[in-house]
C-alpha cells in the first residue's frame, strides 16, 4: 500500500503522533512560557541601575553565546551529575524556554528603548504614572518595533527544538530519522519533515506580517 | 491683576553633573499674569519650565505652587495642574488625535469618556481642528500637531500652562496659527509662562518679562518696559540681535 518506499500509514502516523506532538509541545511551551520569562527581564532590564543590569546581561550573554545544542548536552548531564533525577524532556524544555527567553528578551529591552524619551516625558506631563505610561503609551509603540525580529527568534526556536534530539528526545527530525533507519530511503521522509515545519512556520511568518501592517500607526 | 500669587520661584538652582543650570532663579507670578521669558539658547529657559513642572527635579531653593511647596505634592498632582507644551510635540503616534486628547483625563482623572469626548470636541473648536479628530498625528503639518497638543495638555484643565519655544520646530507659516490659539488662552485669563524666540509675540501679549542668561534672572519687568528700554546690557544686546 505505498507509491513510494518507506511513506505509509504506519510510518507517517509515527511521525506525527510521536514526532510532530513533540514538536509542536517543545514550540508552544517556549513561545508561551518563553515569551513571558523574556519580556520580564527585558522589561526589568529598562529599569534596572547598571549593575543589576549587568548581572542580568551576563546570564543573558552566557545563554546567546553558547550553542543550543551545548546548552541541551549539559542540561542532559548535569541534573545526574548533581544528584537530581529529573526526566530528558524537562531538562530540554527548560534549555529551550530559556534559549528563547533570552533571545526574546533582548528584542523587548530594543523595543522598548526605540520609543523617543520625549514620549516619556510628554506622558508624564500630562499625569500619567509608570505603569500607565507603559501600558498607553510606551508598549503600544514598542510592539510595533518588536514584531519583525520576535518572528525572527520565535520561528528560530520552532526549528531549533529539533536540537533536543541529540540528548534522545523523539521530535519530528528525530521520527524521521527513525523511519529511514528502517526503510532506507530518506530524501521522501525528508521532504515530509521538511513540508510539516513549512506548514508550522509559514502561517506565523504570515501573520506576523499582518500584524506588522495592522499595528502601523493611523492604518486600521 | 488679581494679586494672587499662584507660583513662587526662590531661589532655584539646577544642577546636572557638573553643570549648572540654574542659579538662584527667582520669580513671583500672579494668577492671570503671562510672562515671556526670553534669552540666549542654553540659558536654563526650558530647565526652568521642567523644574516648575516637576520632571525635573531641583538641588536648590524652592518652588511654591498655589501656596505649597512643589515638594510636597504628589508628583501626579502637580502633571495634573501644570500644562506643558514641548517644541517637538510629542504628541502619541499610535493614537488618533481625539484619543491622544481623551486619554489622560479619561485614564489619569478618571472621568467618564463621554465626558472626555464631549470636552476634546469643544478644545478641538477651539483650536479650529475639530475635523482632523479622526487623524492621525503623522497626518498633520507641525502647526496642527501643536495646536493638538495645546489642546491636550487643556484638556486636564491645568492652572497654568507652561509653552517651550513651541513655534521653533515650525515652517514660518505655520507659526501665526499656533500663536493665535495661545493669544485666545492668553485672553481667557489663563496664566501662562512663555519661553519664545517670537519678541513682536511677546511684546503684543504678554505682560511680564524675564531675560535669562547663563542660568540666571539678567533682566525682569513688564514687558514693554523691558523690551523698549532694557537696564541690563546684556538684554540689549540680546534684543538688538534678535530684532
Amino acid at each position: 500500500m505505498e507509491l513510494i518506499s518507506g511513506v505509509n500509514l504506519k510510518n507517517l502516523m509515527f511521525m506525527l503522533k510521536i514526532g510532530l506532538t513533540t514538536t509542536l509541545y517543545l514550540s508552544i511551551i517556549a513561545l508561551v512560557l518563553g515569551s513571558f520569562v523574556g519580556f520580564i527581564i527585558g522589561w526589568l532590564r529598562t529599569i534596572a541601575n547598571e549593575f543589576f543590569d549587568s548581572i542580568i546581561l551576563l546570564f543573558v550573554d552566557i545563554i546567546r553565546s553558547t550553542p543550543l545544542i551545548i546548552q541541551l548536552l549539559i542540561a542532559y548531564h548535569l541534573p545526574g551529575f548533581l544528584g537530581f533525577d529529573i526526566s530528558t524532556i524537562m531538562a530540554g524544555s527548560v534549555v529551550i524556554v530559556l534559549y528563547f527567553a533570552a533571545n526574546c528578551s533582548q528584542v523587548v529591552k530594543a523595543g522598548i528603548d526605540s520609543v523617543a524619551f520625549n514620549q516619556w516625558r510628554a506622558s508624564k506631563s500630562l499625569g500619567f504614572s509608570y505603569l500607565q505610561q507603559m501600558r498607553y503609551i510606551i508598549l503600544p509603540q514598542a510592539w510595533r518595533a518588536m514584531i519583525p525580529s520576535y518572528t525572527g527568534s520565535a520561528l528560530g526556536i520552532i526549528k531549533d527544538t529539533s536540537l533536543i534530539s541529540v540528548i534522545g528526545v523523539i521530535e519530528l527530525v528525530r521520527s524521521g530519522q527513525i523511519i529511514i533507519s528502517r526503510t532506507l530511503n530518506p530524501l521522501p521522509i525528508w521532504f515530509i519533515v521538511g513540508l510539516i515545519y513549512f506548514i508550522i512556520c509559514w502561517p506565523l511568518s504570515k501573520m506576523s506580517k499582518n500584524l506588522e501592517k495592522k499595528v502601523q500607526f493611523g492604518k486600521k | 491683576m488679581a494679586g494672587k500669587r499662584i507660583l513662587e520661584l526662590k531661589n532655584i538652582n539646577k544642577q546636572y553633573d557638573n553643570l549648572h543650570v540654574l542659579k538662584d532663579v527667582n520669580l513671583v507670578v500672579e494668577e492671570g499674569d503671562v510672562w515671556a521669558i526670553i534669552g540666549p539658547s542654553g540659558s536654563g529657559k526650558s530647565t526652568m519650565l521642567y523644574c516648575i513642572n516637576s520632571l525635573e527635579p531641583i538641588q536648590g531653593g524652592e518652588i511654591i505652587f498655589q501656596g505649597k511647596k512643589l515638594s510636597e505634592y504628589n508628583k501626579l498632582e502637580i502633571h495634573e495642574s501644570i500644562g506643558i507644551i514641548f517644541q517637538n510635540y510629542n504628541l502619541f503616534p499610535h493614537l488618533s488625535v481625539l484619543d491622544n486628547i481623551t486619554l489622560a483625563p479619561y485614564k489619569v482623572k478618571k472621568k467618564s469618556l463621554n465626558q472626555c469626548r464631549k470636552k476634546a470636541i469643544e478644545l478641538l473648536e477651539k483650536v479650529g481642528l475639530a475635523h482632523k479628530k479622526d487623524a492621525f498625528p503623522h497626518e498633520l503639518s507641525g502647526g496642527q500637531a501643536q495646536r493638538i497638543a495645546i489642546a491636550r495638555s487643556l484638556a486636564m484643565e491645568p492652572k497654568i500652562m507652561l509653552y517651550d519655544e513651541v513655534t521653533s520646530a515650525l515652517d514660518p507659516e505655520l507659526v501665526q496659527g499656533v500663536l493665535e490659539v495661545i493669544k485666545d488662552l492668553v485672553r481667557e485669563g489663563m496664566t501662562s509662562l512663555i519661553v519664545t524666540h517670537e519678541i513682536p509675540f511677546a511684546r503684543e501679549c504678554t505682560d511680564y518679562c524675564l531675560f535669562m542668561e547663563d542660568g540666571r534672572v539678567g533682566e525682569s519687568g513688564p514687558t514693554k518696559q523691558l523690551l523698549k528700554n532694557p537696564k541690563n546690557t546684556r538684554t540689549k544686546e540680546f534684543l538688538e540681535k534678535v530684532l
